[in-house]
């Protein structure tokens, strides 16, 4: 007797365990796995019928690639839902890797009801000729980052112009006498960064890498004015000769160490330069946020950044993917990942949240930025393009390509590149 | 008539028709029935599932990038399928537009490559080397460096691939180089390490912790270690007075910190085999040529080196090897950067795999394994020149 008990309570575990849909989660290191879990945990909560687990791997946008390359090339679905950088749901839809999301939707009007909470920047990178592949997890953009000590001392405002960032970065440096202080530093680095240095000064001189027929566009005015500008930040002083090893990560800490005044990055930087990071920070209380400037009468720019929840095409457990898929994306879901994580929303109403606020404060500053942030290229072909700007300007801030050597690399380079 | 022809048998019929079958050794598969196979046989029934796993696990793969390279595949044109495109990656890579001849083009490097010709012959007659090897050598540095190097594009036209030939450049920039570094250094390090004295394993520890390291870590710390600003080296560097130079974001100064950083972690792994190399040497034969007066240099000339001569070849083999290969180290640092200064032909094809151009990613991958080979090849023959 007691043995057919335990054989009938044994079978209706394993009857239990075939009943619920397992949903395996891919997300990387840098994605914050102590906020993720429990809100998954919360997920498996409410929805009996599935069981939702994670994995973790790689902690850059690149490595976190790889994987995803290894896993959807040999077309396994052992990864149900992951997510991607911004800059790549053009190539996820033109390798089939994402599963369109239009279907989970009764109508099109419905999808683009449901949409409208969502900031325009992300949307438009997720949504290729009105199939929509991706929901934005949580957004970023580059903004540009001061001392405001050190402002407050002098008598500044942050700067709207380019020239005026570098009038004040010399007046200060020069005041303060210290030869570590680095007036204004930015990415060189021959990686993701530097290709945002670009793009941010270029639409600011009201250019863009293409024109409206898809020429690509990068001997112009607008681009050596760029360059110009670039050169004249090394010339200059207000920028270290060694920025061509400038990654995002050195920036960071390099600000944090109290040795410079103005910097282009992420948003990350912020909590980093508030106490929440593994090295000390002399800045703690200390730093402003602000838009990029531009050049005068043009209008401010910035790169957009951020992440999407997107559904594995060879996952066999779609439908419950997608139910997954909108609790990751819904207003409470994202409100967890703004006080505990300090992602950005993706979401509109959360910039007047008052929970979001009270963790956040600085959000508040972001919003403006974040608006107007813009798309990098937006082509299958995104890591060819990359390499095809961010080589030639690694290359011109190591002095190996003058400025016009650099943007005719750059021209070449990107067409190319589109040209397969 | 009397006797009857002798090449006839009694019955009329010519001998060869009628005497039985000569002895017949039992064929493989008769043998391999019967449960009697000859000794031969059975070493190479033995070998079969070995030869099956290597095939599995080494031939079936090189084969299958091989294939990949002569087929258009890139992950995302996935509309044009994955069509066969014969010999057009290496068209990319190897060739240009509007090629001309030309004897002077890249002259030194040709008559480097024929100096090293030049060199094996010198091998062979003094029996380091085999003729065949020597000849089989001369030919491929006649068509190589004397006919194919002459080959450029010429005003109009430029290579396909520059970038290819940046990174091959780069590759044996480093490879000659940190070679002859790990050289330099371990050789060194493995004589200290097996003089008698309390502190010997002290020098072991110390020759086996970079060899211990992670590439990739190593890679991460010498990079702040030559980071501009706040690194130790320009620190150490400013105290005695020299100004430091901009180590990575510069190519020159770049490649001198890559190989640096190299030697520092693969002079060790060196250093462990010609010591043990050392130590198989007999100690009999030094006490015989310190009797006979022999000085100290004397007996590391014509003892310690000649002995050590097949260790000296392991080393070199893999070393070589792992520099044609080099990845991680110039990645960790500047991920190829400045430019692409220390992009190395590793570099390249992970970055070409990462735009999910698969196919002439594998004919990439096919330029850096017939490197690999053709270097073994030299080496195997040179270490197995006296058998």
């Amino acid at each position: 007797m007691r043995r057919t008990l335990a054989l009938i309570a044994a079978l209706a575990l394993v009857a239990s365990g075939l009943a619920q849909t397992p949903l395996k989660v891919f997300i990387g290191g840098q994605q914050r796995p102590d906020v993720i879990g429990p809100l998954l945990e919360q997920f498996n909560a409410e929805n009996p019928d599935i069981v939702a687990t994670f994995e973790v791997g790689g902690a850059t946008s690149d490595v976190q690639q790889q994987y995803l390359n290894t896993v959807l090339t040999s077309r396994s679905g052992e990864l149900d839902i992951f997510l991607i950088d911004v800059v790549r749901p053009a190539q996820y839809a033109a390798s089939g890797w994402a599963e369109p999301l239009n279907q989970f939707f009764d109508s099109e009007a419905a999808m683009m009801a449901y949409l409208e909470d969502f900031l325009p920047g992300p949307i438009e990178a997720n949504l290729i000729d009105g199939t929509l592949y991706a929901l934005p997890a949580f957004t970023d953009a580059q903004f540009l980052y001061y001392r405001a000590d050190l402002l407050e001392k002098y008598g500044f405002e942050p700067p709207t112009t380019w020239e005026e960032l570098k009038s004040m970065a010399l007046t200060i440096q020069q005041q303060e006498g210290d030869p570590n202080l680095q007036g204004f530093n930015y990415q060189g680095f021959q990686g993701e960064g530097t290709i945002c240095t670009f793009l941010e000064a270029l639409w600011s001189a009201g250019g863009n890498w293409v024109d409206a027929d898809g020429n690509v566009t990068l001997v112009t005015p607008e681009a050596e004015r760029t360059m110009a500008w670039y050169e004249d930040t090394l010339a200059s002083g207000i920028t270290v000769e060694n920025i061509a090893e400038m990654s995002t990560d050195l920036s960071r800490q390099q600000f944090q160490a109290g040795n410079v005044v103005f910097m282009l990055n992420w948003g990350y930087a912020w909590a980093h330069f508030q106490g929440n990071s593994p090295q000390d920070t002399v800045v703690a209380g200390k730093v402003g946020v602000a838009p990029l400037p531009s050049f005068e009468g043009f209008d401010s720019a910035t790169c957009i950044g951020g992440w999407q929840w997107a559904i594995n095409p060879y996952s066999e457990n779609k439908d419950a993917a997608w139910r997954l898929l909108e609790f990751l994306a819904s207003p409470d879901s994202q409100r967890v990942l703004a006080v505990e994580a300090s992602n950005i929303p993706a979401r509109e109403s959360l910039y007047t949240d008052p929970a979001v606020l009270a963790a956040a404060p600085h959000f508040g500053d972001f919003y403006d930025v974040i608006v107007n942030a813009r798309s990098r290229p937006v082509t299958p072909f995104y890591n060819d393009v990359s390499e095809a700007i961010r080589y030639p300007m690694n290359a011109f801030f190591a002095r190996q390509l003058s400025a016009d050597e650099a943007l005719q690399e750059m021209q070449r380079g990107v067409e190319e590149a589109l040209d397969f | 008539m009397s006797a009857g022809a002798p090449y006839l048998h009694k019955d009329g019929l010519p001998l060869a028709l009628t005497t039985p079958h000569a002895y017949r050794r039992p064929g493989f598969w008769r043998r391999l029935r019967t449960g009697n196979p000859t000794e031969a046989q059975l070493g190479l029934i033995l070998l079969i599932p070995a030869a099956l796993v290597l095939a599995l696990v080494m031939f079936w793969p090189i084969a299958q990038v091989l294939w990949q390279s002569l087929h258009f595949e890139r992950l995302n044109v996935p509309a044009r399928g994955r069509p066969f495109i014969g010999f057009e990656h290496y068209q990319r890579m190897l060739w240009g537009s509007d090629m001309t001849w030309d004897a002077r083009h890249l002259l030194g490097w040709r008559l480097l490559a024929f100096a090293g010709a030049a060199g094996l012959w010198w091998g062979a007659a003094r029996g380091v080397l085999r003729r065949p090897t020597a000849l089989i050598w001369t030919v491929i540095v006649v068509l190589v460096a004397g006919l194919w190097m002459g080959y450029h594009p010429g005003e109009a036209g430029r290579w396909n691939d520059a970038r290819f030939w940046n990174a091959f450049s780069i590759t044996l920039l480093i490879t000659v180089a940190s070679v002859a570094g790990s050289f330099l250094v371990g050789l060194p390090l493995a004589l200290l390490a097996n003089v008698e004295s309390r502190w010997r394993w002290l020098v072991r520890i110390a020759l086996l912790i970079p060899w211990a390291m992670p590439r990739v870590l190593v890679g991460v710390m010498f990079a702040w270690l030559f980071n501009y600003t706040n690194g130790v080296v320009n620190d150490l560097l400013g105290r005695a007075g020299i100004a430091g130079p901009l180590w990575l974001s510069r190519a020159e100064p770049a490649m001198w910190a890559a190989n640096i950083t190299i030697v520092w972690a693969t002079s060790a792994f060196v250093g462990l085999i010609l010591l043990a190399g050392l130590q198989s040497i007999d100690e009999s034969l030094y006490e015989a040529a310190m009797v006979d007066g022999a000085s100290r240099l004397q007996r590391f000339w014509a003892i310690t080196l000649p002995l050590l001569r097949p260790s000296i070849a392991v080393a070199l083999i893999f070393r070589t090897l792992t520099a044609i290969q080099t990845f991680d180290i110039p990645y960790a640092m500047t991920q190829g950067g400045p430019g692409r200064a220390l992009e190395t032909l590793g570099i390249y094809v992970s970055n070409t795999t990462n735009s999910l151009n698969l196919g002439y990613a594998a004919a990439l991958a096919v330029a850096l394994f017939v490197m690999s080979l053709a270097i073994t090849v030299l080496y195997l023959r040179w270490i197995y020149a006296d058998d």
